[in-house]
């Protein structure tokens, strides 16, 4: 009898195996296909080191660190925090507000209200901010204001979602006392939501910034304002040495404005004791 | 209200309710027939619930988890809605109520919690203050803007618990007992017709289970409040109210003094309650 | 503290303690407020006003009719638009896949528990995991672009590198929080480093691995549709094109597309990630 059931187990587990070597096969043969319809040549992929490796060292190198330090170009650069500081205050500002209409445990006005923020969350996070700046582009003429309104649908698609997230945790006691006290939609979430997420938000303020503000470096590419827009020239006149020194200042103003959040954050949580770190 | 504009004398002196003596006084709460169904739920959680409440009674509800006894209190103020029946406070009819019509009326009722339901991260002051948001703009409240008489009387309101010297201490710095005390300052503070106590001790060391229902129910005579109060504890039940309902399994099967629930009947209520209900 | 009567004369000094916490948190809102509006004021000023063109935008009643052109949507584009969105798709999940494959170094590397190469190694795994999230997915493409030129190819790369970061520190950190006891149970078993790996350690990774490879490949196919627009197809070049063509119509129905590819596939990954864990 047993001999009968390890004869059974066998054969499946064989079976499984074999079943598992054929899916592999298939998607390396669909991976292999892929890459013909996609005209990815793999030799280049063996030269592509090679190839990188001469162009950092010829093309690259030495960035021209002198373009960087003209004062039209500091000038973006100055641009870009306004813009990245628009942006991010005035999405904060509105995905409060929304966050609350789209929550499921303290919308004001379940149904409707409810859905149409929740759309509007998802609708601004799923278009890239470049893609919306391209569309305010293309009615507003170039220059900073459709950057800033691209940058602010982006940072309300993303502050959105995760103000969004924490109002769904949190604990429906005050909610269910300020109710039961008499008080209006807007004292409860005052007193019912906001002390709660007081301290996550501001995190996520500050995470929201980083986010923003590295997007804000290089909307300008499609003329949107701020140093991208450089960076789209002298990429466009191969002018490789300038576009390195740029590259290498956004990498770098944008690990400094990590450091900062980072600590921001961190000394947030050391005085409220609440995970702010979490992300 | 408060005596004497000296500050240091500030001593509580309840408002009284001008409720006519008399006992055949129209009753202030009417329940009848009262169910509530929880979306989703197979069965009915209070099945038919109906008694009366005088001005300024003091009524404890008895019962297992499950009987109902927290649904009861919250279907009265409608946190929970009711899928049937009636609940009349004065001539109000509750469960006809909307928007700022509701709100106006849970204003007449001040609810007390298990879990106190306070904001860990406000002071204590704000918190009582908050009693009575309903009647205020909720910006001004966000920035603890009240009138000084207000803030006085909260003030006094503490102090007559004992929490005088804590007014401007942080909830989450307080032990349980003195956040539920807290809690009962809130709900008076709402100067309410009748108080919706939801077992107020359950969450304390048993030790200050007394000196709490105490202060409940001497609070709630001062002020000539009526009270439904969900007392887990039978024994506790029995020290602090003359008249008991007791729910089992969504209906009541006793409601009058104490002295006619005898043990047998007591056992009944509390086991073999319908498992599939808990 | 038990139930203490109140002394006559406490109460009125905390009554003032209150009011001065009151007034102090009026004055940090106060100021805090203040600080962001000379920000905002600032920047307005500083880059806004002078930054934007103006004359070109027209009034208000101007720019409502700008955007209306972007409706009614070209249905008649859609299905020149199917090959597009198959393109940006699939660049999405090779370069995902790439950046996965690339990940799994850089993870061991930059895991606090393991540091294979000690020190230097977690510094420099930590580092790259900072710089591919720092670096934007365009800038990538520039790079690659001039590597090996237009096309895919320059695409998959970008995004792979874009990816490394933030599924290598997630691996990372799941890689800190394994359960040693099995790894322990094999090595006194004396079994090879290769098989302790595949069996007591791979398995624990594997539902944090996938859930986040999905996760981001959700959010590749965002970056992949932008990435067309500098050369590596797919939807991207469609929306280029229309846009050149300005043809608003067209515009919006690319953006359509794109947005319902992206849910879908958020609705997928949802899905498939609850199904792991």
């Amino acid at each position: 009898m047993s001999s009968t059931n390890t004869l059974m187990v066998l054969q499946k587990r064989r079976r499984r195996s074999l079943l598992r070597f054929l899916l592999l096969l298939a998607l390396g043969a669909g991976l292999w296909l892929t890459l013909q319809y996609l005209n990815v040549r793999l030799e280049r992929f063996a030269t592509l080191f090679d190839r990188l490796g001469t162009l950092l060292a010829t093309r690259y190198y030495p960035p021209d660190f002198e373009y960087i330090m003209r004062p039209r170009f500091l000038q973006s650069v100055l641009e870009t925090i306004h813009m990245a500081l628009l942006a991010t205050l005035a999405g904060l500002l509105l995905a409060i507000p929304l966050a609350w209409l789209a929550a499921f445990n303290a919308s004001p006005l379940p149904g409707v209200g409810k859905s149409a923020a929740r759309v509007f969350i998802t609708g601004a996070r799923a278009i890239h901010e470049m893609i919306w700046a391209i569309v305010f582009i293309m009615v507003l003429g170039f220059g900073v204001l459709p950057g800033v309104l691209a940058l602010t649908l982006g940072c309300i698609g993303f502050a959105g979602k995760l103000f969004v997230e924490e109002i769904e945790s949190i604990d429906d006691a005050p909610v269910e006392a300020m109710r039961a006290a008499g008080a209006g939609p807007l004292a409860v979430f005052f007193f019912g939501v906001l002390p709660q997420v007081r301290t996550a938000f501001i995190g996520i303020g500050i995470y929201t910034w980083d986010v923003v503000f590295r997007s804000a470096t290089v909307v300008g590419f499609f003329g949107a304002g701020g140093m991208g827009w450089y960076l789209r020239r002298t990429a466009d006149q191969l002018q490789s040495d300038r576009v390195a020194a740029i590259i290498l200042l956004i990498a770098a103003l944008v690990v400094i404005s990590e450091v900062i959040s980072h600590h921001a954050r961190t000394a947030l949580e050391g005085r409220t004791g609440q995970r702010v770190l979490a992300r | 209200m408060f005596e004497s504009s000296d500050m240091a004398q500030l001593r509580f002196v309840p408002a009284r309710h001008a409720a006519p003596a008399a006992a055949l006084a129209e009753p202030l709460l009417q329940v009848e027939n009262l169910r509530v169904r929880y979306p989703g739920a197979p069965e009915d959680v209070l099945r038919g619930v109906g008694f009366t409440l005088a001005p300024r009674e003091f009524v404890a509800v008895i019962g297992a988890s499950g009987s109902g006894k927290s649904t009861l209190l919250r279907a009265i103020n409608r946190l929970v809605e009711p899928s049937a029946g009636s609940v009349r406070l004065g001539d109000i009819e509750v469960t006809a109520l909307q928007g700022g019509a509701l709100r106006r009326c849970r204003r007449r009722m001040g609810m007390i919690f298990q879990e106190f339901n306070l904001i860990e991260r406000y002071r204590v002051l704000d918190n009582v203050l908050l009693g009575r948001v309903g009647s205020q703009q909720a910006l001004r409240a966000l920035f603890s803007i009240y009138p000084a008489t207000m803030i006085a009387e909260a003030a006094a309101l503490l102090n007559r618990v004992g929490l005088g010297a804590f007014l401007d201490q942080r909830v989450d710095a307080l032990s349980g007992g003195q956040r539920q005390r807290v809690g009962i300052c809130r709900a008076l503070f709402q100067a309410p017709e009748l108080l919706l106590v939801d077992e107020p001790t359950s969450s304390l060391d048993p030790r200050i289970a007394n000196d709490i229902m105490a202060q409940i129910r001497d609070l709630a005579q001062e002020s000539g409040v009526a009270a439904l109060c969900n007392i887990h504890d039978v024994a506790l039940a029995r020290q602090f109210a003359s008249r008991v309902i007791a729910l089992r399994d969504g209906i009541i099967v006793h409601d009058g003094p104490f002295d006619e629930l005898d043990e047998a009947a007591l056992g009944g209520i509390y086991a073999a309650t319908d498992r599939s209900r808990l | 503290m038990s139930a203490a009567q109140a002394m006559p004369g406490s109460n009125p000094a905390a009554l003032a303690r209150w009011r001065q916490a009151r007034r102090r948190g009026h004055m940090a809102v106060l100021a805090v407020t203040s600080l962001l509006l000379a920000l905002s004021v600032w920047a307005v000023q500083g880059s806004v006003i002078p930054g934007t063109d103006w004359r070109r935008m027209g009034g208000f009643a101007e720019v409502v009719t700008g955007f209306g052109r972007f409706l009614p949507p070209d249905p008649t584009l859609l299905p020149t638009l199917f090959e597009p969105a198959v393109q940006t798709i699939l660049i999405a999940i090779i370069g995902t896949l790439l950046g996965a494959v690339m990940s799994l170094p850089v993870a061991v590397l930059g895991a606090a528990n393991l540091r294979p190469l000690g020190m230097p190694g977690y510094l420099l795994a930590r580092g790259l995991m900072t710089m591919s999230r720092s670096i934007h997915e365009i800038v990538w493409a520039l790079i690659f672009v001039s590597a090996v030129g237009l096309g895919a190819f320059a695409g998959i790369l970008a995004l792979a590198c874009r990816s490394v970061g933030f599924v290598s520190k997630l691996l990372a950190e799941a890689i800190e929080r394994i359960d040693m006891r099995p790894v322990e149970a094999m090595k006194a078993q004396g079994a090879r480093p290769l098989d302790m790996v595949r069996h007591a350690i791979v398995p624990q990774l594997l539902p944090i691995g996938l859930g986040t490879l999905i996760f981001e490949w959700d959010i590749n196919v965002n970056r992949a549709a932008v990435l067309g627009l500098v050369g590596a197809g797919g939807l991207g070049l469609t929306f280029h094109n229309q846009l050149i063509a300005s043809n608003y119509a067209g515009v919006t129905t690319v953006l359509l597309t794109i947005l319902a590819i992206i849910l879908v596939g958020e609705a997928i990954s949802v899905r498939l990630r609850r199904r792991l864990v």
